[in-house]
């Protein structure tokens, strides 16, 4: 039996106007679906378009019922080292082992009654994965997930990583299945949001855009674009992706 | 003032008869040369030939002196999930936390005089940046590095991943210049070998077999090729590679 290996790479643009479909930065991953059910994304990111510009590492692995069991995080913002940690999550707590510029050395753990529903931990496709909890057997609407554990919780993952706790899990709304064409060809996709918001056109920065997401309907929950609208305008695409077994 | 991206394709064959060129694995590496002179090599490796066959993921830091800083090491072997470590260096002391099947949670800690010279984390990108070590600047000849760390004594780095001292050093030599062809193209080389052994006909498996490297020339140590002479006849060659700024 073998495993299977899925590589991608993502290109972030912009919808502003005024840098409209520029590169912004980019993502690639790699992502092994392992044959007893696991599975272990790596992702690469770089945020390139203005201060605080990002350059992330992350590993993010599950278990075969999707449960984050463990990841590391590690962090350049404007070419300068912030830090790096690693994590452990098991269905009573988290563990979080790291040394940042800003904090020092630290260890930090979290005692919960049951299972983390995700791991946020910025790279888009980690983000893609999110949508995984939605219970789609249950049709188009709205559904929150259970308590949720973040790296950071600025919006570019720019600081930290740390271990922060979001006990009011994660609202995803599915909108249902959409062909969509990217560069990396045409998909079925199903179209989630994240996010409470849904007015597309409000501008404030007062509340998170709505971001729309289109993942694959193969239950790998790849990410084919996503799109956070509202003062944000930023865009992403999959441009390449291969699926093979094993690594060669 | 931008960041360098290096990335890499390795592919891992035999010189045995029996399966000669055959594929036997492989290493995709993305190499971050950042602005301030730090280095972050990611590696994701495949040894699918037979068991142990082995799934790695490795990050490691280097300083501007090309000090480890830090790591993070993961194993899958035999389709079956390992462990997984942070490390984090100083010129004082290394330390590593951990989670594996065989140990559980690992906490380890040891100290020193002097910065280690290298991290023996099994990538073969990464042992090709071991080089960095050697002093060139006395041409050609034997020279022997400080103390260094490995995660792992196995010849394929197919356990732990934990916290393993070196006292005695690395011994290099170094044969001079060479152009080499390798599947990524042709380029000029440095011709190193890690290891006493010098005898590259010997079949005995009481002693590490001859390992020689070829890499890059421009102060960046990208390995072009590296055979493991003797009883072991495993052959790495380069077949793909990029050099860019910034991300995309």
């Amino acid at each position: 039996m073998e495993h299977t290996t899925i590589r991608g790479t993502l290109r972030y643009t912009s919808k502003k106007k005024e840098i409209l479909d520029k590169v912004r930065g980019g993502e690639t991953f790699i992502i092994t679906v392992h044959t007893d059910g696991r599975r272990t994304l790596r992702a690469h990111c770089a945020i390139d378009e203005n201060s605080p510009r990002v350059l992330r590492d992350n590993f993010t692995s599950y278990d075969k019922d999707w449960h984050p069991i463990d990841a590391y995080n590690q962090l350049t913002v404007d070419e300068a080292f912030v830090g790096s940690s690693w994590y452990r999550f098991t269905e009573k707590y988290a563990e979080c082992e790291g040394w940042t510029v800003r904090e020092g050395r630290f260890s930090l753990r979290f005692e919960y009654d049951t299972w983390p529903s995700l791991f946020a931990s910025h790279p888009m496709q980690n983000d893609a994965m999110h949508c995984q909890k939605y219970d789609l057997s249950k049709g188009l609407g709205e559904q929150t997930t259970g308590h949720y554990l973040m790296s950071s919780y600025h919006h570019r993952g720019a600081d930290g990583p740390v271990l922060l706790r979001r006990p009011g899990g994660m609202l995803l709304a599915y909108y249902g299945q959409e062909k969509v064409t990217v560069a990396a060809g045409t998909f079925d996709a199903h179209h989630f949001r994240i996010g409470k918001n849904q007015d597309d056109a409000y501008m404030g920065t007062d509340i998170h855009p709505p971001y729309h997401l289109w993942t694959t309907t193969d239950g790998n929950y790849i990410l084919l674009k996503a799109h956070c609208t509202g003062y944000m305008q930023t865009y992403y695409e999959l441009t390449s992706l291969e699926q093979r077994k094993n690594f060669f | 003032m931008e960041h360098t991206t290096i990335r890499g394709t390795i592919r891992y064959t035999s010189k045995k008869k029996e399966i000669l060129d055959k594929v036997r694995g492989g290493e995709t590496f993305i190499i971050t040369i950042h602005t301030d002179g730090r280095r972050t090599l990611r590696a994701h490796c495949a040894i699918d030939e037979n068991s142990p066959r082995v799934l790695r993921d490795s990050i490691t830091n280097f300083d501007k002196d090309w000090h480890p800083v830090s790591a993070f090491n993961q194993l899958t072997v035999d389709e079956a999930h390992v462990g997984a470590a942070w490390y984090r260096f100083t010129d004082k002391y290394a330390e590593c936390e951990g989670w594996t099947e065989r140990e559980g949670r690992v906490s380890l800690r040891m100290e020193y005089d002097g910065w280690p010279a290298t991290f023996g984390s099994h990538p073969i990108q990464a042992d090709a940046m071991h080089l960095n070590n050697f002093d060139l600047s006395k041409g050609p000849g034997a020279q022997t590095s400080g103390h260094f760390y490995m995660s792992s004594f196995h010849h394929r780095g197919a356990d732990g991943p934990t916290l393993l001292r070196r006292p005695n050093g690395l011994y290099m030599h170094y044969y001079g210049q060479e152009k080499v062809t390798v599947g990524a193209g042709t380029f000029d080389s440095h011709h190193f070998r890690l290891g006493k052994n010098e005898k590259d006909d010997y079949m005995g498996s009481d002693i590490h077999p001859p390992y020689h490297l070829w890499v890059s020339t421009d102060g960046n140590y990208i390995l072009y090729k590296a055979y493991c002479t003797g009883y072991m006849q495993t052959y790495y060659e380069l077949v793909s590679l990029e050099q860019r700024k910034n991300f995309f």
